[in-house]
């Protein structure tokens, strides 16, 4: 498990996710205080890129996830479930809600965090 | 909540629930009201003209998304006075659209004043259903050209915005004011739009989406509909009744379509109005499977939804574990501060295998071999669920037990309610309990499960192995579950693996999945149509002769149309078709007394006793399974079975279906036609068991009209 934001886009780069073997397509995600990643799935082969915060980069997606630093480390520690911080307003989703869901699953449960 | 006095219309999971004028007006508990996100948009919504309430001409639900609502001034007396006539038409989509119509039939002009009186207290359904308080704030807000609700707990936020328009609207954080003026037999209009908003959607989109933009969907719904109904098969028969059933199976199964977001365009059934219009993973697959036959979509969006849900962690709260299928998913309050584990929950035992049974089983009606190739990675992953999570202590069964102990559900089979799993002296079971239907669901998924390895996968190895798992779960299952002094399987073994041995339907279920030898087989057929279980409209969740029996109790006694139909379709399997007759007979003729919508259960009282079903107190209705049971014991009666690229018939009706042709069968085949009369004559068939329930020894059963005279002189 990612230990924050940073990381847990870090150690996604380098997987073949076999959750994502169906998905093809582009999300981005907007982490205020974090930065910005764009993530590719080609049915689950994962490409991540990190965009310029200069805001040279095209912001161009099927779908854009967006939430505080605060609340995205949460989710990638298992401490928060991604749907019920959607439903509160703390995670917002634009576009293609399908893929926006689709990436649900990829966040680790709770009990991870007591063996990591 | 069944209830005569109101009148429900929905499309997705938007609903209204009004009184037969069109007016809300809902307390905490009542559930009258515009629904939408499992939250409660508008709770009061009442109409008057010059300060009096109208009075009802009459009410026309158009469709299952529209209604309309004929009125005239209220005079505060019986008498009506008609010189204005009031019309209200309503619709449902993102909210609602009410046109509003007064007609003046006088030779003068009139000046009315009238109100609509608003309001909203964004109640979770679970709140509704549980009274319980608030923990954010309300606010409302006059605009320039509407009128808003809102509710907010920190960045939760559910808004309701009203707008009208006639130019004389005056709005009011009250409701809508009009000082209408009609000419001589003229009229006034206005359309009113009622929107709903989530979250981040109140800002930004209001203002630059006119409300006219939204609802432009709504001319298609009717389209829609029609278009459906035009892909389903045609029912003929004789016994109109049955036609009328049959159309009223598939309008209720259209209207309790939800569009998921997980799978755009696509509609999978939802469980019930008015507390269940979510994706449930049982009641969507099992209502999936029981339509197959006549709307095999549903199934495929059943399949993609609860496969984009499967559960990837172990997550105590949800009940969720890896290769698990959901059990509910909400969008309330409760769900979004976590005080309910709906997120989605996962308590479902039987979830899982009746996802890889509805897998294959769509395979061989659609020949869609894509989706079987696209899901082989999920499939695997519940096969692994049931192996490594399921069986949770290595025993060999799926038991369960929940993870959440505080909101998590007790009983984690269809037979959900907390004393359902009952010992025969009426005493409750312990967990962790592993009810037998569910092993007769794994069995069922392993061998359908090998032929997808072998077909599809490419995967021979599985496919053996599967095979020699199922077989070995079958010798061990009809040991451990047969209570031999009893003749008939445990409901389920206890927590410390003691035989639970009540009577009850939910053998009916071992004969759908196959793993009931046949010997023991025969026997729980005796038990099934015996009185103590066969109430002559259909077959009890519990026997009469058990500790826990109440003819009234939820699953404890009443008859529930949908377990008929599949203990139906385990009776067509097994080979007593005539015996699936009976209950296909008892649950048609059952309908009509719920004007053709059966209900969720009813009483289990004798037929002889009571004459007509007495309905079960708090039953929903329309619910998504008992609409489909029709269909699926349509399927058992006309002994529907897909082989190969073919679909094999072979008939038994009971007498009272005269004669039936289903038209147009959609499937692998393209469309096919099958027939049917009515040759099993019930009162013979049911007249062999009760001399049975005497006499031990059972006649072979054969199933064929043509040998009914020789089986009964056997007995």
């Amino acid at each position: 498990m990612a230990e924050n934001t940073e990381a847990f886009f870090a150690e996604l780069a380098t997987r073949n996710e076999p959750l994502l073997h169906l998905v093809t397509g582009t999300y981005l995600f907007d982490i205020t205080g974090a930065g910005m990643w764009r993530v590719v799935s080609n049915r689950g082969k994962l490409s991540v890129s990190q965009l310029q915060a200069d805001g040279s980069a095209t912001r161009e997606a099927d779908c854009t996830i967006a939430c505080d630093k605060s609340e995205f480390d949460a989710l990638v520690q298992g401490r928060q479930n991604i749907m019920a911080a959607y439903l509160r307003g703390r995670v917002r989703g634009e576009g293609n809600t399908a893929l926006a869901l689709s990436f649900q699953r990829l966040f680790p449960g709770p009990s991870r965090v007591a063996t990591a | 909540m069944a209830d005569s006095k109101t009148i429900s219309i929905l499309e997705g999971n938007t609903f209204a629930v009004s009184d037969l004028g069109g007016d809300i007006d809902a307390s905490p508990t009542e559930t009258k009201g515009l629904f939408a996100w499992d939250t409660r948009y508008l709770s009061r919504w009442l109409l008057t003209l010059d300060g009096k309430t109208p009075n009802v001409l009459s009410t026309d639900d158009l469709a299952y998304f529209s209604a309309q609502f004929f009125l005239v001034p209220g005079t505060g007396t019986v008498y009506v006075d008609a010189d204005l006539s009031i019309i209200r038409t309503r619709e449902v989509g993102d909210g609602f659209h009410e046109s509003l119509r007064i007609l003046n039939h006088k030779a003068e002009p009139v000046d009315v004043d009238v109100r609509i009186a608003a309001a909203a207290d964004f109640a979770d359904l679970f709140e509704v259903k549980d009274a319980l308080a608030k923990k954010g704030e309300r606010y409302t807000r006059v605009e320039r050209d509407r009128l808003v609700f809102g509710y907010r707990r920190e960045t939760f936020v559910r808004e309701t915005s009203i707008s009208s328009s006639a130019p004389e609207t005056m709005l009011t954080e009250d409701g809508l004011h009009f000082s209408v003026h009609i000419d001589p037999h003229g009229e006034w209009t206005t359309d009113i739009d009622v929107l709903i908003f989530l979250n981040a959607d109140t800002s930004a989109s209001v203002a630059s989406a006119p409300a006219s933009a939204r609802l432009a969907r709504r001319p298609e719904m009717q389209q829609r509909l029609d278009d459906l109904l035009q892909t389903t098969p045609r029912l003929v028969c004789t016994w109109d009744v049955a036609e009328r059933i049959y159309r009223r199976s598939l309008v209720d199964l259209a209207a309790l379509r939800f569009f998921p977001r997980v799978t755009p365009g696509g509609a999978l059934p939802a469980a019930g109005l008015p507390w269940f219009m979510a994706i449930f993973g049982r009641d969507s697959l099992l209502t999936s499977f029981q339509a197959l036959p006549f709307m095999p979509s549903l199934a495929e969006t059943t399949l993609r939804a609860l496969a984009g849900w499967q559960g990837s962690r172990v997550d105590d709260f949800r009940d969720e574990e890896p290769g698990k299928i959901l059990h509910e998913l909400r969008y309330g309050e409760l769900t979004a501060f976590e005080e309910r584990p709906h997120s989605p929950y996962y308590g479902a035992a039987d979830a899982t295998p009746l996802f890889l049974i509805l897998l294959d089983e769509y395979e061989r009606w659609t020949g869609n071999a894509q989706l079987v190739r696209d899901f082989e990675l999920e499939a695997r992953a519940a096969l692994d669920w049931i192996d490594q999570y399921g069986d949770r202590d290595g025993d060999g069964y799926v038991e369960y037990s929940r993870r959440n102990t505080e909101t998590g559900l007790e009983n984690q089979c269809w037979k959900d309610s907390w004393n359902s799993i009952l010992f025969a002296d009426g005493t409750n079971s312990q967990l962790p309990r592993a009810t037998c239907e569910i092993q007769g669901y794994v069995y069922d998924a392993k061998l359908r499960c090998a032929r997808l390895a072998r077909t599809f996968w490419n995967d021979p190895t599985l496919a053996a192995e599967l095979e020699r798992q199922a077989a070995e779960l079958k010798g061990r299952f009809n040991r451990d579950f047969w209570i031999a002094d009893r003749q008939f399987f445990a409901l389920a073994l206890n927590g410390d693996k003691r035989q639970v041995d009540s009577l009850t339907s939910n053998i009916g279920h071992l004969l759908w999945s196959g793993i009931a030898d046949e010997d023991k087989a025969k026997a729980c057929v005796r038990h099934l149509l015996g009185d103590k279980l066969f109430t002559g409209w259909g077959v009890r969740t519990m026997a009469t002769t058990e500790g826990g029996y109440n003819p009234i109790g939820y699953h404890v006694g009443t008859v529930w149309p949908h377990d008929n139909s599949f203990v139906a379709w385990g009776l067509t399997r097994y080979g007593y078709q005539e015996e699936a007759a009976c209950l296909a007979a008892g649950i048609f003729e059952a309908a009509p007394y719920f004007h053709d919508r059966l209900p969720e259960a009813f009483a289990g009282y004798p037929r002889e006793e009571t004459q007509f079903p007495v309905e079960y107190p708090t039953a929903c209705s329309p619910q998504a399974w008992a609409t489909g049971a029709p269909l699926l014991l349509l399927r058992a009666a006309l002994g529907l079975e897909p082989v190969g690229d073919r679909l094999s018939m072979d008939p038994a009706l009971p007498s009272v279906l005269e004669r039936v042709e289903l038209l147009d069968i959609p499937g692998r085949w393209g469309h096919i036609d099958a027939f049917g009369r009515g040759r099993v004559d019930i009162a013979q068939v049911r007249a062999r068991y009760a001399q049975q329930a005497v006499t031990q020894p059972v006649a072979s059963p054969d199933g064929r009209s043509a040998t009914v005279a020789e089986t009964s002189r056997a007995t």
